[in-house]
Protein backbone atom coordinates (compact mmCIF):
# COMPACT_ATOMS: atom_id res chain seq x y z
CA UNK A 1 0.00 0.00 0.00
CA UNK A 2 2.80 2.40 0.94
CA UNK A 3 4.67 1.74 -2.27
CA UNK A 4 1.52 2.38 -4.33
CA UNK A 5 0.97 5.71 -2.55
CA UNK A 6 4.59 6.74 -3.12
CA UNK A 7 4.43 5.70 -6.76
CA UNK A 8 1.17 7.60 -7.30
CA UNK A 9 2.50 10.72 -5.60
CA UNK A 10 5.64 10.67 -7.74
CA UNK A 11 3.70 10.24 -10.96
CA UNK A 12 1.21 12.97 -9.99
CA UNK A 13 4.04 15.36 -9.24
CA UNK A 14 5.64 14.58 -12.58
CA UNK A 15 2.47 15.25 -14.53
CA UNK A 16 1.53 18.36 -12.57
CA UNK A 17 5.05 19.73 -12.97
CA UNK A 18 4.58 20.16 -16.71
CA UNK A 19 1.39 22.11 -16.09
CA UNK A 20 3.09 24.35 -13.53
CA UNK A 21 6.18 25.05 -15.66
CA UNK A 22 4.06 25.94 -18.69
CA UNK A 23 2.55 29.16 -17.28
CA UNK A 24 5.94 30.08 -15.80
CA UNK A 25 7.48 29.93 -19.29
CA UNK A 26 4.60 31.98 -20.66
CA UNK A 27 5.03 34.62 -17.97
CA UNK A 28 8.76 34.77 -18.59
CA UNK A 29 8.27 35.15 -22.34
CA UNK A 30 5.69 37.88 -21.83
CA UNK A 31 7.88 39.68 -19.28
CA UNK A 32 10.96 39.62 -21.53
CA UNK A 33 8.93 40.67 -24.58
CA UNK A 34 7.72 43.71 -22.64
CA UNK A 35 11.32 44.62 -21.78
CA UNK A 36 12.42 44.32 -25.42
CA UNK A 37 9.49 46.44 -26.61
CA UNK A 38 10.23 49.06 -23.97
CA UNK A 39 13.78 49.37 -25.30
CA UNK A 40 12.45 49.50 -28.85
CA UNK A 41 9.73 52.09 -28.28
CA UNK A 42 11.40 54.45 -25.80
CA UNK A 43 14.20 56.93 -26.36
CA UNK A 44 15.88 56.39 -23.03
CA UNK A 45 17.25 58.95 -20.59
CA UNK A 46 18.78 61.33 -21.50
CA UNK A 47 16.92 61.51 -24.78
CA UNK A 48 20.06 62.55 -26.68
CA UNK A 49 22.38 59.90 -25.29
CA UNK A 50 23.05 58.69 -28.83
CA UNK A 51 24.39 61.89 -30.34
CA UNK A 52 26.22 62.98 -27.19
CA UNK A 53 29.38 60.92 -27.44
CA UNK A 54 30.26 61.27 -23.76
CA UNK A 55 26.80 60.45 -22.41
CA UNK A 56 26.06 57.10 -20.87
CA UNK A 57 22.32 56.43 -20.74
CA UNK A 58 20.63 56.13 -17.36
CA UNK A 59 17.75 54.31 -19.02
CA UNK A 60 18.24 52.36 -22.22
CA UNK A 61 15.97 53.13 -25.16
CA UNK A 62 16.77 53.07 -28.86
CA UNK A 63 13.80 54.95 -30.30
CA UNK A 64 14.25 58.27 -32.03
CA UNK A 65 13.04 61.15 -29.87
CA UNK A 66 9.74 62.71 -30.96
CA UNK A 67 9.26 60.08 -33.63
CA UNK A 68 5.81 59.88 -35.16
CA UNK A 69 6.31 56.36 -36.48
CA UNK A 70 6.48 53.15 -34.50
CA UNK A 71 9.75 51.21 -34.48
CA UNK A 72 11.78 54.20 -35.66
CA UNK A 73 15.26 54.05 -34.12
CA UNK A 74 17.77 56.82 -33.58
CA UNK A 75 20.72 56.48 -35.96
CA UNK A 76 23.28 57.51 -33.34
CA UNK A 77 21.90 55.22 -30.63
CA UNK A 78 22.29 52.36 -33.09
CA UNK A 79 25.87 53.41 -33.88
CA UNK A 80 26.74 53.42 -30.18
CA UNK A 81 25.77 49.78 -29.93
CA UNK A 82 28.42 48.86 -32.50
CA UNK A 83 31.72 47.89 -30.90
CA UNK A 84 33.61 49.20 -33.94
CA UNK A 85 32.52 52.72 -33.05
CA UNK A 86 34.96 54.58 -30.81
CA UNK A 87 32.02 55.82 -28.72
CA UNK A 88 30.34 52.45 -28.29
CA UNK A 89 28.67 51.56 -25.01
CA UNK A 90 30.22 48.76 -23.00
CA UNK A 91 28.15 45.76 -22.04
CA UNK A 92 28.03 46.95 -18.45
CA UNK A 93 26.73 50.34 -19.71
CA UNK A 94 24.00 48.55 -21.67
CA UNK A 95 23.04 46.24 -18.85
CA UNK A 96 23.06 49.00 -16.23
CA UNK A 97 20.88 51.26 -18.39
CA UNK A 98 18.49 48.42 -19.13
CA UNK A 99 18.05 47.97 -15.35
CA UNK A 100 18.35 44.23 -15.66
CA UNK A 101 19.55 41.90 -12.98
CA UNK A 102 20.19 38.23 -13.62
CA UNK A 103 19.02 38.63 -17.20
CA UNK A 104 21.46 38.82 -20.09
CA UNK A 105 20.73 41.08 -23.05
CA UNK A 106 21.97 41.02 -26.62
CA UNK A 107 21.20 42.92 -29.80
CA UNK A 108 21.85 42.20 -33.42
CA UNK A 109 20.91 44.30 -36.41
CA UNK A 110 21.14 43.42 -40.05
CA UNK A 111 19.98 44.60 -43.44
CA UNK A 112 16.86 43.08 -44.94
CA UNK A 113 18.73 42.13 -48.12
CA UNK A 114 22.09 40.45 -48.44
CA UNK A 115 24.46 41.38 -51.25
CA UNK A 116 27.37 39.23 -52.35
CA UNK A 117 29.98 40.44 -54.81
CA UNK A 118 32.30 38.15 -56.76
CA UNK A 119 34.95 39.16 -59.29
CA UNK A 120 33.68 37.42 -62.42
CA UNK A 121 36.30 38.40 -64.98
CA UNK A 122 39.22 40.74 -65.50
CA UNK A 123 41.02 41.83 -68.64
CA UNK A 124 43.74 44.32 -69.42
CA UNK A 125 43.15 47.14 -71.90
CA UNK A 126 45.61 49.70 -73.27
CA UNK A 127 45.55 52.23 -70.41
CA UNK A 128 43.10 50.60 -68.07
CA UNK A 129 41.83 47.33 -66.66
CA UNK A 130 38.25 46.12 -67.12
CA UNK A 131 36.53 44.15 -64.37
CA UNK A 132 33.20 42.38 -64.35
CA UNK A 133 31.57 41.71 -61.00
CA UNK A 134 28.74 39.30 -60.37
CA UNK A 135 26.29 40.78 -57.86
CA UNK A 136 23.84 38.46 -56.07
CA UNK A 137 20.99 39.92 -54.04
CA UNK A 138 18.77 37.83 -51.81
CA UNK A 139 16.39 38.22 -48.94
CA UNK A 140 16.15 35.39 -46.41
CA UNK A 141 17.90 33.22 -48.96
CA UNK A 142 15.42 33.94 -51.76
CA UNK A 143 16.71 35.73 -54.89
CA UNK A 144 15.43 39.29 -55.10
CA UNK A 145 14.85 41.56 -58.06
CA UNK A 146 16.52 44.84 -57.20
CA UNK A 147 17.87 47.91 -58.89
CA UNK A 148 21.59 48.44 -58.40
CA UNK A 149 23.68 51.57 -58.08
CA UNK A 150 27.39 50.84 -57.83
CA UNK A 151 30.39 53.04 -57.13
CA UNK A 152 34.02 52.27 -57.80
CA UNK A 153 36.67 54.06 -55.78
CA UNK A 154 40.39 53.85 -56.50
CA UNK A 155 43.37 56.17 -56.15
CA UNK A 156 42.16 59.52 -57.51
CA UNK A 157 39.24 57.81 -59.22
CA UNK A 158 35.49 57.62 -58.55
CA UNK A 159 32.86 56.40 -60.96
CA UNK A 160 29.37 54.99 -60.72
CA UNK A 161 27.04 52.82 -62.79
CA UNK A 162 23.50 51.44 -62.67
CA UNK A 163 22.08 48.02 -63.39
CA UNK A 164 19.52 45.64 -61.92
CA UNK A 165 19.28 42.03 -60.90
CA UNK A 166 17.15 39.57 -62.83
CA UNK A 167 14.60 37.16 -61.39
CA UNK A 168 17.40 34.89 -60.15
CA UNK A 169 18.75 37.79 -58.06
CA UNK A 170 21.92 38.12 -60.14
CA UNK A 171 23.26 41.14 -62.00
CA UNK A 172 26.61 42.02 -63.55
CA UNK A 173 28.57 45.24 -63.28
CA UNK A 174 31.34 46.23 -65.72
CA UNK A 175 33.90 48.75 -64.55
CA UNK A 176 37.08 50.14 -66.06
CA UNK A 177 39.81 51.58 -63.87
CA UNK A 178 42.79 53.52 -65.26
CA UNK A 179 46.10 51.78 -64.73
CA UNK A 180 47.48 54.92 -63.15
CA UNK A 181 45.08 54.38 -60.23
CA UNK A 182 46.87 51.22 -59.17
CA UNK A 183 46.53 50.05 -55.58
CA UNK A 184 43.56 49.13 -53.45
CA UNK A 185 40.19 49.69 -55.11
CA UNK A 186 36.68 49.23 -53.80
CA UNK A 187 33.31 48.44 -55.25
CA UNK A 188 30.32 49.70 -53.28
CA UNK A 189 26.98 48.25 -54.30
CA UNK A 190 23.57 49.61 -53.31
CA UNK A 191 20.58 47.40 -54.04
CA UNK A 192 17.01 48.63 -53.74
CA UNK A 193 13.95 46.38 -53.76
CA UNK A 194 11.65 47.37 -56.61
CA UNK A 195 8.49 47.16 -54.54
CA UNK A 196 9.66 49.17 -51.53
CA UNK A 197 12.43 51.81 -51.65
CA UNK A 198 12.80 51.56 -47.88
CA UNK A 199 14.46 48.20 -48.43
CA UNK A 200 17.84 49.40 -49.62
CA UNK A 201 21.00 47.54 -48.72
CA UNK A 202 24.70 48.02 -49.37
CA UNK A 203 27.62 45.72 -49.99
CA UNK A 204 31.32 46.62 -50.08
CA UNK A 205 34.21 44.79 -51.65
CA UNK A 206 37.91 45.73 -51.58
CA UNK A 207 40.19 44.35 -54.26
CA UNK A 208 43.70 44.89 -55.56
CA UNK A 209 43.93 46.85 -58.81
CA UNK A 210 47.29 45.97 -60.33
CA UNK A 211 48.48 45.38 -56.79
CA UNK A 212 48.46 42.80 -54.02
CA UNK A 213 45.28 41.88 -52.20
CA UNK A 214 44.30 44.69 -49.82
CA UNK A 215 44.59 44.41 -46.06
CA UNK A 216 41.35 44.00 -44.09
CA UNK A 217 39.14 46.99 -43.39
CA UNK A 218 40.08 49.07 -40.30
CA UNK A 219 43.77 48.17 -40.58
CA UNK A 220 44.89 51.78 -40.96
CA UNK A 221 42.03 53.86 -39.59
CA UNK A 222 39.16 53.45 -37.18
CA UNK A 223 36.10 55.23 -38.56
CA UNK A 224 33.39 56.24 -36.09
CA UNK A 225 30.32 58.04 -37.43
CA UNK A 226 28.25 59.83 -34.80
CA UNK A 227 26.01 62.90 -34.77
CA UNK A 228 26.54 63.56 -38.51
CA UNK A 229 30.31 63.61 -37.97
CA UNK A 230 32.87 61.04 -39.05
CA UNK A 231 35.66 60.65 -36.51
CA UNK A 232 38.98 59.24 -37.64
CA UNK A 233 41.52 57.63 -35.35
CA UNK A 234 44.76 56.47 -36.90
CA UNK A 235 46.37 53.20 -36.03
CA UNK A 236 49.77 54.57 -37.03
CA UNK A 237 51.42 58.01 -36.99
CA UNK A 238 52.49 57.80 -40.65
CA UNK A 239 48.92 57.71 -41.97
CA UNK A 240 47.66 60.58 -44.07
CA UNK A 241 43.99 60.68 -45.05
CA UNK A 242 43.47 62.09 -48.52
CA UNK A 243 39.85 61.95 -49.64
CA UNK A 244 36.54 61.11 -48.11
CA UNK A 245 33.34 60.22 -49.93
CA UNK A 246 29.81 59.82 -48.65
CA UNK A 247 27.86 57.50 -50.96
CA UNK A 248 24.21 56.55 -50.90
CA UNK A 249 21.80 54.98 -53.36
CA UNK A 250 20.82 58.41 -54.67
CA UNK A 251 23.72 60.74 -53.91
CA UNK A 252 27.46 61.06 -53.66
CA UNK A 253 29.46 63.74 -51.87
CA UNK A 254 33.13 64.63 -51.52
CA UNK A 255 33.69 65.51 -47.88
CA UNK A 256 36.30 67.92 -46.58
CA UNK A 257 38.13 67.72 -43.29
CA UNK A 258 36.58 70.01 -40.67
CA UNK A 259 39.41 69.39 -38.24
CA UNK A 260 42.43 67.10 -38.26
CA UNK A 261 40.28 64.10 -37.50
CA UNK A 262 36.66 64.82 -38.43
CA UNK A 263 34.47 65.13 -41.49
CA UNK A 264 30.90 66.41 -41.55
CA UNK A 265 28.44 63.85 -42.89
CA UNK A 266 25.73 65.48 -45.01
CA UNK A 267 22.10 64.85 -44.15
CA UNK A 268 20.71 62.83 -47.04
CA UNK A 269 16.98 62.83 -47.60
CA UNK A 270 16.93 59.58 -49.58
CA UNK A 271 16.07 56.26 -47.99
CA UNK A 272 19.45 54.65 -48.04
CA UNK A 273 22.34 53.80 -45.75
CA UNK A 274 25.41 56.00 -46.27
CA UNK A 275 28.75 54.36 -47.03
CA UNK A 276 31.69 56.51 -45.94
CA UNK A 277 34.95 55.88 -47.77
CA UNK A 278 38.27 57.33 -46.71
CA UNK A 279 41.31 57.01 -48.93
CA UNK A 280 44.83 57.79 -47.81
CA UNK A 281 48.38 56.63 -47.62
CA UNK A 282 50.51 54.95 -45.03
CA UNK A 283 54.05 55.94 -45.99
CA UNK A 284 53.85 55.00 -49.69
CA UNK A 285 51.01 52.49 -49.43
CA UNK A 286 47.63 53.63 -50.73
CA UNK A 287 44.67 52.38 -48.69
CA UNK A 288 40.88 52.55 -48.62
CA UNK A 289 38.86 52.24 -45.44
CA UNK A 290 35.10 52.34 -45.17
CA UNK A 291 32.23 52.29 -42.74
CA UNK A 292 28.51 52.98 -42.88
CA UNK A 293 26.10 55.36 -41.23
CA UNK A 294 24.26 53.77 -39.45
CA UNK A 295 26.88 51.15 -38.56
CA UNK A 296 24.85 48.08 -39.44
CA UNK A 297 25.28 45.08 -39.27
CA UNK A 298 26.12 44.93 -35.61
CA UNK A 299 26.21 42.55 -32.68
CA UNK A 300 26.09 43.95 -29.15
CA UNK A 301 25.70 42.63 -25.64
CA UNK A 302 25.67 39.07 -24.45
CA UNK A 303 26.70 36.16 -26.61
CA UNK A 304 24.00 33.51 -26.32
CA UNK A 305 25.81 30.90 -28.37
CA UNK A 306 24.54 27.46 -27.34
CA UNK A 307 22.45 28.98 -24.55
CA UNK A 308 18.73 29.12 -24.18
CA UNK A 309 17.28 32.59 -24.63
CA UNK A 310 14.15 34.39 -25.73
CA UNK A 311 14.46 36.00 -29.15
CA UNK A 312 12.31 38.86 -30.37
CA UNK A 313 12.64 40.13 -33.93
CA UNK A 314 11.42 43.44 -35.29
CA UNK A 315 11.59 45.31 -38.56
CA UNK A 316 12.77 48.79 -37.63
CA UNK A 317 13.18 52.07 -39.45
CA UNK A 318 16.44 54.00 -39.27
CA UNK A 319 16.45 57.24 -41.28
CA UNK A 320 13.75 55.91 -43.60
CA UNK A 321 15.48 52.61 -44.32
CA UNK A 322 14.31 49.26 -42.94
CA UNK A 323 16.51 46.89 -40.96
CA UNK A 324 15.97 43.78 -38.90
CA UNK A 325 16.54 44.11 -35.15
CA UNK A 326 16.81 41.02 -32.97
CA UNK A 327 16.71 41.35 -29.19
CA UNK A 328 17.83 38.37 -27.13
CA UNK A 329 17.05 38.07 -23.45
CA UNK A 330 17.51 35.29 -20.99
CA UNK A 331 19.89 33.23 -18.98
CA UNK A 332 22.07 34.62 -16.24
CA UNK A 333 23.69 37.93 -16.86
CA UNK A 334 27.48 37.71 -17.00
CA UNK B 1 -9.65 -18.13 -4.58
CA UNK B 2 -6.83 -18.92 -2.23
CA UNK B 3 -5.34 -15.56 -2.95
CA UNK B 4 -8.49 -13.73 -1.91
CA UNK B 5 -9.10 -15.94 1.11
CA UNK B 6 -5.59 -15.76 2.54
CA UNK B 7 -4.57 -12.20 1.68
CA UNK B 8 -7.60 -9.96 1.78
CA UNK B 9 -5.41 -6.85 2.00
CA UNK B 10 -4.10 -7.44 -1.49
CA UNK B 11 -7.41 -6.63 -3.09
CA UNK B 12 -7.27 -3.24 -1.36
CA UNK B 13 -3.88 -2.64 -2.92
CA UNK B 14 -5.19 -3.54 -6.36
CA UNK B 15 -8.14 -1.22 -5.80
CA UNK B 16 -5.83 1.59 -4.77
CA UNK B 17 -3.67 0.91 -7.81
CA UNK B 18 -6.61 1.16 -10.19
CA UNK B 19 -7.84 4.27 -8.40
CA UNK B 20 -4.46 5.90 -8.85
CA UNK B 21 -4.38 4.93 -12.55
CA UNK B 22 -7.80 6.54 -12.93
CA UNK B 23 -6.58 9.68 -11.18
CA UNK B 24 -3.48 9.90 -13.34
CA UNK B 25 -5.49 9.32 -16.47
CA UNK B 26 -7.69 12.29 -15.62
CA UNK B 27 -4.60 14.48 -15.11
CA UNK B 28 -3.26 13.67 -18.54
CA UNK B 29 -6.44 15.10 -20.05
CA UNK B 30 -5.28 18.58 -19.07
CA UNK B 31 -3.58 20.01 -22.21
CA UNK B 32 0.12 20.32 -21.47
CA UNK B 33 1.16 22.37 -24.53
CA UNK B 34 -1.01 25.38 -23.74
CA UNK B 35 1.98 27.61 -23.10
CA UNK B 36 3.63 26.73 -26.40
CA UNK B 37 0.52 27.64 -28.33
CA UNK B 38 0.06 30.89 -26.44
CA UNK B 39 3.66 31.93 -26.75
CA UNK B 40 3.68 31.30 -30.50
CA UNK B 41 0.38 33.07 -30.93
CA UNK B 42 1.63 36.05 -28.97
CA UNK B 43 4.76 36.28 -31.10
CA UNK B 44 2.78 35.94 -34.33
CA UNK B 45 0.27 38.55 -33.27
CA UNK B 46 3.06 40.95 -32.44
CA UNK B 47 4.70 40.24 -35.80
CA UNK B 48 1.43 40.85 -37.63
CA UNK B 49 0.82 44.16 -35.89
CA UNK B 50 4.35 45.33 -36.52
CA UNK B 51 4.22 44.32 -40.16
CA UNK B 52 1.12 46.40 -40.79
CA UNK B 53 2.46 49.32 -38.75
CA UNK B 54 5.76 49.28 -40.61
CA UNK B 55 3.93 49.16 -43.93
CA UNK B 56 1.81 52.14 -42.97
CA UNK B 57 4.67 54.19 -41.46
CA UNK B 58 5.19 56.25 -44.57
CA UNK B 59 1.79 55.74 -46.16
CA UNK B 60 2.86 52.78 -48.30
CA UNK B 61 -0.06 50.64 -47.18
CA UNK B 62 -2.80 53.14 -47.97
CA UNK B 63 -1.12 54.16 -51.24
CA UNK B 64 -0.96 50.57 -52.48
CA UNK B 65 -4.59 50.02 -51.46
CA UNK B 66 -5.67 53.21 -53.23
CA UNK B 67 -3.87 52.08 -56.39
CA UNK B 68 -5.21 48.54 -56.03
CA UNK B 69 -1.61 47.32 -56.35
CA UNK B 70 -2.23 43.92 -54.84
CA UNK B 71 0.91 42.31 -56.27
CA UNK B 72 3.12 45.07 -54.89
CA UNK B 73 1.32 44.81 -51.56
CA UNK B 74 1.95 41.06 -51.46
CA UNK B 75 5.65 41.62 -52.17
CA UNK B 76 5.87 44.28 -49.47
CA UNK B 77 4.31 42.01 -46.84
CA UNK B 78 6.44 39.10 -48.02
CA UNK B 79 9.64 41.11 -47.67
CA UNK B 80 8.83 42.00 -44.06
CA UNK B 81 8.09 38.44 -42.99
CA UNK B 82 10.21 35.35 -42.66
CA UNK B 83 9.80 32.83 -45.50
CA UNK B 84 8.63 30.30 -42.89
CA UNK B 85 5.56 32.41 -42.16
CA UNK B 86 2.36 31.94 -44.13
CA UNK B 87 0.27 35.07 -44.56
CA UNK B 88 -3.04 36.13 -46.00
CA UNK B 89 -3.94 39.79 -46.17
CA UNK B 90 -7.49 40.94 -46.77
CA UNK B 91 -8.44 44.56 -47.29
CA UNK B 92 -11.92 45.75 -46.33
CA UNK B 93 -13.66 49.04 -46.91
CA UNK B 94 -15.41 50.92 -44.09
CA UNK B 95 -18.42 48.59 -44.40
CA UNK B 96 -16.19 45.55 -44.03
CA UNK B 97 -16.65 44.49 -47.63
CA UNK B 98 -13.48 42.86 -48.99
CA UNK B 99 -12.04 44.92 -51.85
CA UNK B 100 -9.04 42.90 -53.01
CA UNK B 101 -10.25 40.73 -55.86
CA UNK B 102 -7.11 38.61 -55.85
CA UNK B 103 -5.75 36.85 -52.77
CA UNK B 104 -2.80 38.59 -51.17
CA UNK B 105 -1.02 35.57 -49.76
CA UNK B 106 2.04 33.43 -50.22
CA UNK B 107 0.48 30.04 -50.86
CA UNK B 108 -1.71 27.55 -49.12
CA UNK B 109 -2.30 27.37 -45.39
CA UNK B 110 0.44 25.37 -43.67
CA UNK B 111 -1.03 25.01 -40.19
CA UNK B 112 -4.39 25.05 -38.48
CA UNK B 113 -3.13 27.56 -35.95
CA UNK B 114 -3.76 30.97 -37.48
CA UNK B 115 -3.44 34.33 -35.79
CA UNK B 116 -5.24 37.34 -37.21
CA UNK B 117 -4.87 41.00 -36.48
CA UNK B 118 -6.70 44.00 -37.87
CA UNK B 119 -5.33 47.42 -38.61
CA UNK B 120 -7.23 50.54 -39.59
CA UNK B 121 -5.60 52.92 -42.03
CA UNK B 122 -6.77 56.00 -43.87
CA UNK B 123 -5.93 57.07 -47.37
CA UNK B 124 -3.57 60.01 -47.55
CA UNK B 125 -5.49 61.82 -50.28
CA UNK B 126 -8.44 64.19 -49.84
CA UNK B 127 -11.01 61.39 -49.67
CA UNK B 128 -9.72 60.13 -46.31
CA UNK B 129 -11.17 56.74 -47.07
CA UNK B 130 -10.96 54.24 -44.26
CA UNK B 131 -9.65 50.76 -44.88
CA UNK B 132 -9.31 47.79 -42.58
CA UNK B 133 -6.43 45.43 -43.23
CA UNK B 134 -6.74 41.97 -41.75
CA UNK B 135 -3.49 40.05 -41.69
CA UNK B 136 -3.56 36.34 -40.91
CA UNK B 137 -0.30 34.60 -40.04
CA UNK B 138 0.68 31.05 -39.39
CA UNK B 139 3.86 29.04 -39.00
CA UNK B 140 4.57 25.35 -39.19
CA UNK B 141 4.03 24.04 -35.66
Amino acid sequence: MVSVVILTTALSAGILNTHIIGPQDLNEDSYLRTISEYILLNGGIPANWGSNSSAVPEVLGLAKSNSLGRNELDIDKVCRLNSQNAFALTYSNILGAAKLENVALGFSMSQLMDISTILYSKRGLVDSTAYTFKISVNQDGAPTVASLHCYTVAKGFLTDMYNSTSADGVGYIDIEIPNTSNGTASLIVFARALHDPRITAYGACLFGHLSAEPLPNNTFLRLSPLNCTLWLSSNSSSITPEKCYALSYEYQFNLTLTSNTTYNIPTILGKSPIVLIVTGSNASTFFIEWTTYPQIPLEAGADFQNRECHTFSYVVNVRGNLYKLTVRLGGTSQ
Amino acid sequence: MRLFNDNKGQIRIIEAFFASILLLSSLTLIPSDTHVEDSNSQALRSTAQQTLTTLDNDGTLSRLIENRSWTALRKCVQSLLSPAVWFNLTIFDENMNPINQVPICNGGLISERVVATEYVCASSNRDYKIYVARLQLSVVS
